[in-house]
C-alpha cells in the first residue's frame, strides 16, 4: 500500500546527491523496465474458495482472455506465483492455509481480494465462522468487490493491479527491500483464530458516520 | 475401436475444426476485447469512477441492458437531492439480508418536485464490500427509489473508506437508469404513472362524492336555517347579521386539503 | 464392498521392510475442486487408505437461515451450489410452498423447468470439463464447456440479471417474466447444443487414454449406493433407474416426454458415470425443446402476499439438482423466521463413499474418482 513515488524522498548533501543522480538516471530507467516487465507478466496462482473461483476460471477462457495481458500461467505451486488472487470465503479454518501459502510466495508478490467475502465476509460476515476480510492477515493490494464479480471485473482489477506496478519504485517498494514478506500465520483454536488480526497489517477501522458530527460542529464554529 | 489411436485422432480433428472455425464461426465466441480505460490518475475509491456515462455497455462482452451489480438510488430530472425519491423509510434496510445498507433519516422535512414535504436520507450507506447483488432491496421499495446500476468497475486499494459507496455517490438520475436499463426502466415508468392515474382517478371520485356529500349537507343545513330563520323573524333581529356569513361547505373540506396537495404527486 | 484396511499387512521382500506414507492432499490443491482435503495413506502408488476432510468452506448457511426471513434466505441458497444457482431455488421454493396455499401460474412452472433443464446443461457439461482436466487434459475441453456455459449464463443473465447467482425464484412463481425475445433466443441455444455435445462426444468418448483411465475405476456396486444414499448422476450409473423427476413428478414435469438414462451393468465406474452425464444432457434438450413448445402468455407471479409468515408446520421439499436429490427442510414456527432449516446436499452424501472408491486403486485415480463424484464445496460444507 505504498504511495506512488517517482523520486526518492531522502534529503541529500549536494555531492551525494550528484552521485545518486547519476545512479538516479540509471535507477529509474531499471524501474521502468523492471516495472513493465512484471506487469506484464503477472502470473496467478490457482487458488479456488468458493464462487468467485468460477468467475476466475471464466475470466481465463476464451471469452474474456486474460492472456491478452499476460495472466494466463496459472501456476498451481504458490514458489512459482506472482498473484494471489483470494477467490471466495475465507472461514477460519481456512484462514491459517491461506497465510501460509502467501508466506511461501517469492517476491515480488501482490494479492486482489476478489468478491465481497474475501474483502469482508461479505454475505456471510455474520456467521461464526467466517473470516471477515483476509486483510486482517496478508497485505491486500487490489480488492474488487462484487457478489461474484463478473469475469470483465477480474480483468479490470488486473489492469489496475499493472497500473500501481508500474509506478512502483524498486528502491522504497517493500517488495524489494526487506526480502520476502512473511507474516505469522494465526492459529486456528476450534471456535476463532488466534490472534484476530495481525497488527502490523490490519487496524480496525474509523466509523465514517462518527466524526460528521464533529466536522459539522467545526464548519459551525468556523 | 478398431485401430489404437484412433479416438485420438477424431479428437484432434475436433480441435483442429474449433481452431480453424474460430476464425469465422460467430458461435465459436471469440475474445471481444475488453480492457479498462486507464486515465492518468487511478481512482482511489470505488465512487470516483465515471458515473453519468453507460460506459460499461460498450466495448465490453457480457454487460447488457439486463445486468445488475450493485444498487444506486433513482432521483428525476433536477438537483439530486431537490428530486431524490428516497424518503427514508429504512424498510430497504430492515430487509436487506446481508445488512449492507445504513440510512439516517433526515431530522426535517423537504420538499421535493412540488410533492408533500417528506423526510430525505440525510445518510444513506451501501458498503459494497458486503453486498451480495440480490436485488431484494429494489423488491421491497414502495417509492421505486432504489434500482440495480450495472457498473462493474469498482476496484479501489482503500478497504474502509474506498468500498463504502455514499449517498452522493449512489444518486443517479433517471435518464441513467434508461439508458442502462430501458426495458426494465419503461415498465417502471409505466407502472408508476398508472399508479397514480389510478390514485388520482380514485382521489377525484372520492371527492366529487365528498363535494356532493358536502352540497347536499349544506342544502339541507342552509334549508333548516332558512327554516330556522323564517322561524326568527319574528323575534329579534340580532342574530340576523352573522346568518348569511357562515359557509356550510367550509368544515369537510378543512380535513380533505393535505389530501389534495398529495393527490398531485 | 471393499475391506477397509486398518491393520494391512504390508508387503516384505527379501527381508526389507516397507513402510505406509501418509499423503495430505488439499485444502489447497488444484484437484480438489475447493478446499477440500483428502488424507491418504499409501502403499507405494496404492491407496490402503483414505480420510475426506472437509469444512473449510462452512458458511453457517443454514444458522444464518434461521436468523432472517423465508424471503431473505433465497439469494443465500444461489451460493449452496454455485454452479446450479436454478435449481436451488426450485428446491427452497417447493419447501416453503408447502407450507403455505399458493397457487403456481402455469406459465411460472414453464419457465422453472426450462431454467432448471438449462441449469443441468451447464452443470454437466462443465463437469465433464473439469473431470478431463482432472485427467490431464488441460485447458481444450474444459475451454469448450465454458464456452457453451458463457452462451447459457447470457440467457440466465438476460433473464434474471446476474450471470450466477440468480435469485430467480420466488415462492409462487418467479420474480419477473422473461424478456421480450428471450423464448427465441433460448431456442437458437437449444437448437446448436446437440451439435456441440455431438462434437464434445467425438473428443472425448472414444479416446482411448480415457477409456483406459476411466474404466474399471472406482467401482461402486448398486448396494453399497443404494445403502449410502447415493443420488442423481452417480446412482444411476450404477445402475439404479432413480430420477426424482419421475418419481415425485414436482412441478410439470409429468407433462413431459423424456427418459433417464442409467448404467445396464452393475459396474459403476468412472466411466459410467461420465457417460450418464453426456446422455442426460440430451435428454435435458428433449425436455426443454417441449417446454419451449408448451409455454404461453401469462402471469408469473401467484397469490402469494408480500410478508411471508406461516402457520406452524414442517415442510420437506425436494428436485432432483444436476449432482442428485437436493431436499430442503423447514419447520415453521408462525413467525417470519424458519424455526429449523435443513440442506440436503447431495454433493455432501455422494461424498461418503469416496473412500470405499479409492481403497486399492492408485493414488492418481484417487483424484478422478473426486472429480467423476462431481462435488461443490458450498453445497458440501454449506
Amino acid at each position: 500500500m505504498t504511495t506512488p513515488n517517482t523520486s526518492p524522498s531522502v534529503e541529500l548533501d549536494d555531492t551525494t546527491r550528484a552521485e545518486l543522480e547519476r545512479a538516479g538516471v540509471i535507477v529509474s530507467k531499471v524501474d521502468f523496465l523492471y516495472n513493465w516487465a512484471r506487469g506484464g507478466s503477472v502470473w496467478p496462482l490457482t487458488f479456488g474458495l468458493a464462487c468467485c473461483a468460477i468467475e476466475m476460471i471464466a475470466s481465463a477462457t476464451s471469452r474474456f482472455d486474460i492472456s491478452r495481458f499476460g495472466s494466463e500461467v496459472f501456476r498451481p505451486s504458490p514458489r512459482q506465483a506472482d498473484l494471489m488472487i483470494v477467490s471466495g470465503t475465507v472461514t477460519k479454518k481456512m484462514a491459517p492455509q491461506v497465510v501460509r501459502i502467501y508466506n511461501q510466495m517469492p517476491e515480488p508478490k501482490w494479492v486482489i481480494a476478489m468478491g465481497a467475502c474475501a474483502i469482508s465476509g461479505g454475505p456471510f460476515k455474520q456467521g461464526y465462522n467466517v473470516l471477515k476480510g483476509i486483510d486482517r492477515y496478508i497485505p491486500v493490494d487490489v480488492y474488487l468487490p462484487g457478489c461474484p464479480p463478473r469475469p470483465e471485473a477480474v480483468l479490470q482489477s488486473l489492469n489496475y493491479l499493472q497500473e500501481k506496478i508500474r509506478t512502483q519504485d524498486i528502491q522504497s517498494d517493500p517488495a524489494f527491500t526487506g526480502g520476502r514478506r512473511q507474516y505469522p500465520v494465526p492459529k486456528f483454536t476450534g471456535t476463532d483464530l488466534e490472534p484476530p488480526y495481525n497488527p502490523d497489517v490490519w487496524q480496525p477501522p474509523t466509523n465514517p458516520n462518527a466524526p460528521a458530527d464533529e466536522e459539522q460542529e467545526k464548519e459551525a464554529t468556523a | 475401436m478398431s485401430i489404437l489411436g484412433s479416438g485420438i485422432f477424431k479428437g484432434m480433428a475436433v480441435t483442429l475444426k474449433n481452431f480453424v472455425g474460430s476464425y469465422f464461426d460467430k458461435e465459436r465466441l471469440t475474445t471481444k476485447e475488453y480492457a479498462w480505460r486507464t486515465d492518468d490518475k487511478l481512482p482511489e475509491r470505488a465512487g470516483d469512477y465515471p458515473k453519468e456515462e453507460a460506459e460499461q455497455l460498450r466495448d465490453t462482452t457480457t454487460v447488457t441492458h439486463y445486468s445488475r451489480n450493485f444498487p444506486m438510488l433513482l432521483h428525476d430530472k433536477g438537483e439530486p437531492m431537490d428530486t431524490v425519491r428516497c424518503v427514508a423509510c429504512q424498510i430497504c434496510e430492515r430487509e436487506c439480508p446481508p445488512q449492507c445498507i445504513y440510512i439516517e433519516k433526515s431530522k426535517d422535512k423537504k420538499e421535493r418536485g412540488g410533492n408533500k414535504a417528506q423526510f430525505y436520507p440525510a445518510t444513506f450507506d451501501i458498503d459494497v464490500s458486503v453486498c451480495m447483488s440480490c436485488q431484494i432491496c429494489v423488491e421491497v421499495c414502495p417509492f421505486d427509489a432504489i434500482v440495480m446500476n450495472s457498473q462493474f468497475e469498482l476496484s479501489t486499494p482503500d478497504r474502509f473508506g474506498g468500498l463504502l459507496l455514499r449517498r452522493d455517490d449512489l444518486l443517479k438520475s433517471n435518464d441513467y437508469y434508461h439508458k442502462i436499463h430501458p426495458e426494465e426502466a419503461a415498465a417502471r415508468d409505466k407502472r408508476i404513472a398508472d399508479e397514480k392515474a389510478a390514485k388520482e382517478a380514485k382521489k377525484k371520485a372520492a371527492e366529487a362524492a365528498k363535494k356532493k356529500a358536502a352540497e347536499a349537507k349544506a342544502k339541507a343545513e342552509a334549508e333548516a336555517k332558512a327554516k330556522e330563520e323564517a322561524e326568527s323573524i319574528t323575534k329579534p333581529a340580532e342574530s340576523t347579521a352573522d346568518s348569511p356569513s357562515p359557509p356550510p361547505a367550509e368544515p369537510p373540506v378543512e380535513p380533505d386539503r393535505p389530501k389534495k396537495e398529495g393527490g398531485t404527486e | 464392498m471393499t475391506a477397509a484396511a486398518p491393520n494391512y499387512e504390508l508387503i516384505q521382500q527379501d527381508g526389507l521392510e516397507t513402510s505406509l506414507l501418509e499423503v495430505s492432499m488439499g485444502p489447497h490443491h488444484p484437484s480438489t475442486h475447493g478446499v477440500f482435503r483428502m488424507d491418504v495413506k499409501l502403499d507405494g502408488e496404492t491407496v490402503v487408505d483414505l480420510k475426506p476432510v472437509f469444512g473449510y468452506l462452512h458458511r453457517n448457511h443454514e444458522k444464518l437461515a434461521e436468523n432472517m426471513s423465508y424471503l431473505a434466505s433465497m439469494p443465500f441458497t444461489d451460493r449452496l451450489d454455485y454452479f446450479n444457482s436454478m435449481t436451488n431455488n426450485w428446491a427452497y421454493a417447493l419447501a416453503a410452498e408447502q407450507l403455505i396455499e399458493i397457487e403456481i401460474p402455469e406459465r411460472a412452472e414453464y419457465l422453472r423447468v426450462i431454467m432448471s433443464e438449462l441449469t443441468r446443461l451447464v452443470n454437466h457439461v462443465s463437469l465433464v470439463g473439469f473431470f478431463v482436466n482432472d485427467l490431464g487434459a488441460l485447458g481444450t475441453p474444459l475451454l469448450y464447456a465454458f464456452r457453451e456455459r458463457e452462451k447459457i449464463l447470457d440467457l440466465f443473465e438476460q433473464a434474471s440479471g446476474a450471470r450466477m447467482m440468480c435469485n430467480y425464484f420466488r415462492f409462487g412463481g418467479l420474480r419477473c417474466d422473461v424478456p421480450e425475445g428471450w423464448l427465441d433466443r433460448t431456442r437458437e441455444v437449444v437448437d446448436r447444443f446437440p451439435k456441440f455435445l455431438d462434437e464434445y462426444e467425438k473428443l472425448l468418448c472414444e479416446n482411448e487414454i480415457i477409456l483406459s483411465r476411466t474404466q474399471g475405476v472406482g467401482n461402486l456396486s448398486k448396494e453399497l449406493a443404494v445403502s449410502a444414499g447415493i443420488t442423481g448422476p452417480m446412482l444411476r450409473a450404477s445402475g439404479v433407474n432413480y430420477d426424482i423427476r419421475k418419481v415425485d413428478r414436482y412441478g410439470i414435469y409429468d407433462r413431459f416426454q423424456f427418459q433417464v438414462p442409467y448404467s445396464k451393468g452393475d459396474v459403476g465406474d468412472c466411466y459410467d458415470r461420465f457417460m450418464v452425464r453426456m446422455l442426460e444432457m440430451r435428454e435435458s434438450i428433449k425436455i426443454l425443446n417441449q417446454a419451449l413448445d408448451g409455454i404461453e402468455d401469462g402471469p408469473i407471479m401467484g397469490n402469494a402476499g408480500k410478508v411471508f409468515k406461516p402457520a406452524k408446520a414442517e415442510s420437506y421439499g425436494r428436485v432432483e439438482a444436476p449432482k442428485g436429490e437436493l431436499g430442503f427442510y423447514l419447520v415453521a414456527d408462525g413467525t417470519p423466521k424458519p424455526y429449523r432449516f435443513r440442506v440436503r446436499p447431495p454433493s455432501f452424501i455422494n461424498l461418503t463413499v469416496l473412500r470405499d472408491m479409492c481403497i486399492g486403486q492408485q493414488v492418481a485415480d484417487a483424484v478422478i474418482i473426486l472429480g467423476s463424484i462431481d462435488i461443490v464445496l458450498g453445497e458440501v460444507d454449506r
